[in-house]
């Protein structure tokens, strides 16, 4: 049965939501909150108040629990509870190279793998993904293709980007303490306040979710979402595909948000079905039943609501040293003695570090490498927009590196049975196992000092791919076209 | 592979959570009171990529000076801007200068310390090698948490406060400045002292040095019913994997 046959099965869900009597859904309602997903979600994990703001929440699901970390535990005699709410995946510190299958220094570094691995399972640790695993990727991209981030979950890890999973209709953030989750199931959080972003109008040729979220960073700020968990909301992220949402959510971080949400609907449902951990047939209905409990209601309220408006927006690019400094590709590079009196500094560092001239069209800037992947856009449909864009061109002669490196082992074999590889190679695109690679070098992979690169990775800080490299943010597709012209280009005149 | 396989046999109880300690590695510092020099370093969206780059290997080799941020250690910090393309130290970086050189409190601007969390690339070595205050704007949401777990304190005051503590800082050279976080008062010779707040949870825990895993403990047979109950509500969540 494919999925949309198995969500058909069940759309009679409707009754099936008002005929439903779990507790856990009465809870919901008898607390008279106020109607957001986000404090939906969290009513329903609260094991304890702290005091003020805070409590103690039952996790779901964290991202954590190396065979090392549990290792250690077991081996200082401690209780490890719910080892089936945790999953690992070595995605920073392994290298996309090829050779990481017979070369232990670009493995995982623990060997024998097989036989840590087997030890985790009796633990009831069974999902500890090595570079061997068909399901091994990046955690953010595991969690969702693999059914473990589903809706109505907490979702913690350490890592920043953790707010991508919020796609599914869950809490997530990151920067947690794993080991605290391994001994308790719990973790203290102090209560963000909400605030919605309504994402308005159309998306112009060549606009993608990529752009939705660049354009709202740039206009709300680097810093806008300190204090809060935010749900994009509004008819341009409803129409967006499951993966593009996960685009979305990837860079509220970026907006110094760790929470980025988006409602569940029939599109995250579909997209959940039939996948490894989701719930399977015997339990499937019940879930869906609670799953359209979750949406924000319409009388819901918020602590802060913004709204961006995409129409008449172009393919957005960052030109400076934040996720914030992003401008239209039809724009110029700002002049720091014209910025607002606030950021006059930070544009001067931005214009010392990128070495570009204010005043000149971003247009055209001349890039020496390419990075395609990374958590933001590195699924299977980024990979076929790329390779529509690059079918039968050429990578520009003066780009010295173009990267292609799929989000996880499953991506790219999908991307290989569609010939996608063969399309990249052909192009001149080197074709890389899955993994974090250049969005932040600490596997070996990183851009040579002095470098420009355009990247479809969320971090354009100075020093984030490498010493003295300028990263230029943007879309999937203006990377894959930019790497043909060789400069940044405007992909619009690529389709 | 037997022996690791006898291991799994003495899992015990909750002794582990009451087992961890104070060290460094682990987090549950106390924080009363910290005198030191501070230091300025008045940027906006200071990210963790800059503080600590994923390339620190890139610092090999650089001639660390001593003590503080400008120890051997900590000289990586900060290495993508602090040092010039042939390793030599930049002047004009607060940390190379020689007023600063041993500074245990940074002065920052907005949203400090954001991006990726980094918590034993940033806080834990900073602490380590002796900051334990930063007064600022705003903070990354990651780092607030994370600098609690390792006894370090996080100030937030407006703009016009933190460049009236920058201009003294810069008139007084060498002069140390004393936090005080059970009176909420930063005090500076010369002057009138700075209050500050603190969310009253974080406060305690600093001053009583309290891990998050203390502060659960008594509610674990609460998790417990909750996980119970759970699992009994949304099964699905528990599945193995395997179609069951």
């Amino acid at each position: 049965m494919n999925r949309r046959d198995f969500i058909r099965t069940s759309v009679g869900a409707g009754l099936l939501v008002s005929a439903y009597p779990r507790s856990l859904f009465v809870r919901l309602r008898a607390q008279g909150g106020r109607g957001t997903l986000f404090d939906k979600i969290w009513d329903a994990h609260v094991v304890a108040n702290l005091g003020g703001e805070t409590d103690l929440l039952q996790v779901d699901r964290c991202i954590g629990g190396s065979p090392t970390q549990v290792m250690r535990l077991v081996e200082e005699g401690v209780e490890l509870r719910n080892p089936e709410i945790f999953y690992s995946v070595p995605d920073h510190t392994v290298s996309t190279s090829p050779a990481r299958y017979d070369d232990p220094a670009l493995g995982w570094g623990w060997q024998p793998y097989e036989e840590l691995a087997d030890e985790m399972r009796e633990l009831g640790f069974t999902k500890a993904f090595g570079q061997f695993d068909p399901r091994y990727g990046i955690m953010h991209v595991v969690g969702p293709e693999t059914g473990l981030s589903q809706p109505g979950m907490v979702l913690c890890a350490g890592d920043s980007h953790t707010c991508t999973h919020g796609a599914m209709g869950l809490i997530s953030w990151g920067g947690e303490n794993s080991e605290n989750i391994l001994r308790t199931g719990t973790v203290i959080r102090r209560r963000p306040r909400t605030m919605r972003v309504n994402i308005v109008g159309t998306l112009g040729p060549g606009v993608c979710a990529k752009d939705v979220i660049l354009r709202t960073i740039a206009q709300l700020g680097t810093d806008s979402g300190t204090g809060y968990a935010v749900e994009y909301a509004g008819p341009v992220v409803r129409a967006l595909s499951q993966e593009a949402r996960f685009s979305v959510c990837n860079l509220a971080v970026e907006m110094a948000s760790p929470t980025g949400m988006v409602s569940p609907d029939d599109t995250t449902y579909e997209y959940l079905a039939g996948r490894e951990f989701a719930p399977s047939a015997r339990y499937w209905d019940q879930a869906l039943a609670f799953w359209r409990t979750l949406p924000t209601d319409d009388d819901a309220v918020f602590d802060r609501e913004e709204t961006i408006d995409m129409t008449g927006v172009e393919p957005q690019v960052t030109w400076g040293i934040n996720p914030e400094h992003a401008i239209g590709i039809g724009e110029r590079i700002p002049d720091p003695d014209r910025a607002p009196a606030n950021k006059r500094a930070t544009y001067r560092q931005a214009i010392e570090y990128s070495r570009l001239t204010p005043g000149e069209p971003i247009l055209g800037t001349p890039i020496d490498e390419v990075f395609i992947g990374s958590c933001v856009e590195s699924r299977i449909s980024d990979l076929r927009a790329a390779a529509a864009i690059v079918e039968g061109r050429r990578v520009a002669s003066t780009i010295t590196s173009a990267w292609v490196v799929p989000g996880s082992n499953a991506v790219k074999a999908q991307a290989e049975a569609e010939g996608l590889d063969r399309i990249f190679a052909d192009a001149g695109f080197e074709w890389r196992e899955s993994g974090c690679s250049k969005c932040y070098g600490s596997n070996g992979d990183y851009v040579e000092p002095g470098h420009r690169c355009i990247s479809n990775s969320n971090r354009n800080y100075i020093g984030r791919q490498g010493r003295d490299t300028n990263t230029i943010l943007a879309s999937t597709i203006t990377v894959a076209a930019s790497a043909i012209a060789g400069s940044i280009a405007d992909v619009r005149t690529f389709l | 592979m037997g022996a690791k396989r006898s291991r799994r046999r003495r899992v015990a109880g909750w002794k582990g959570v009451r087992n961890m300690g104070q060290n460094i590695e682990r987090g549950g510092h106390r924080f009363a009171v910290h005198e030191g020099l501070a230091a300025p370093f008045m940027f906006d969206n200071v990210s963790t990529d800059v503080i600590a780059p994923a390339l620190t290997n890139l610092t090999d080799g650089l001639d660390a000076p001593r003590g503080g941020l400008g120890s051997s250690r900590g000289a990586t910090a900060f290495a993508n801007v602090r040092y010039n393309a042939d390793g030599s130290p930049r002047r004009d970086f607060v940390f190379n200068q020689e007023a600063y050189r041993t500074a245990s409190i940074m002065v920052v601007g907005k949203n400090y310390a954001t991006g990726s969390s980094r918590v034993t690339g940033v806080t834990r070595p900073l602490a380590a090698w002796g900051v334990r205050v930063y007064i600022g704007e705003s903070f990354g949401p990651i780092f607030l948490t994370n600098a609690v777990q390792y006894g370090v304190l996080t100030v937030e005051l407006p703009r016009e406060t933190l460049h009236e503590i920058v201009e003294w800082v810069e008139s007084h050279h060498g002069v140390r400045m004393k936090v005080d976080l059970e009176r909420q008062l930063i005090e500076m010779p010369g002057r009138d002292p700075i209050p500050f707040e603190t969310d009253p949870r974080v406060r305690n825990k600093l001053l009583n040095g309290l891990h998050d895993l203390e502060e659960i403990e008594p509610h674990l047979p609460a998790a417990q019913a909750t996980r119970e109950r759970d699992k009994q509500e949304r099964p699905w969540v528990y599945q193995p994997g395997d179609g069951r």
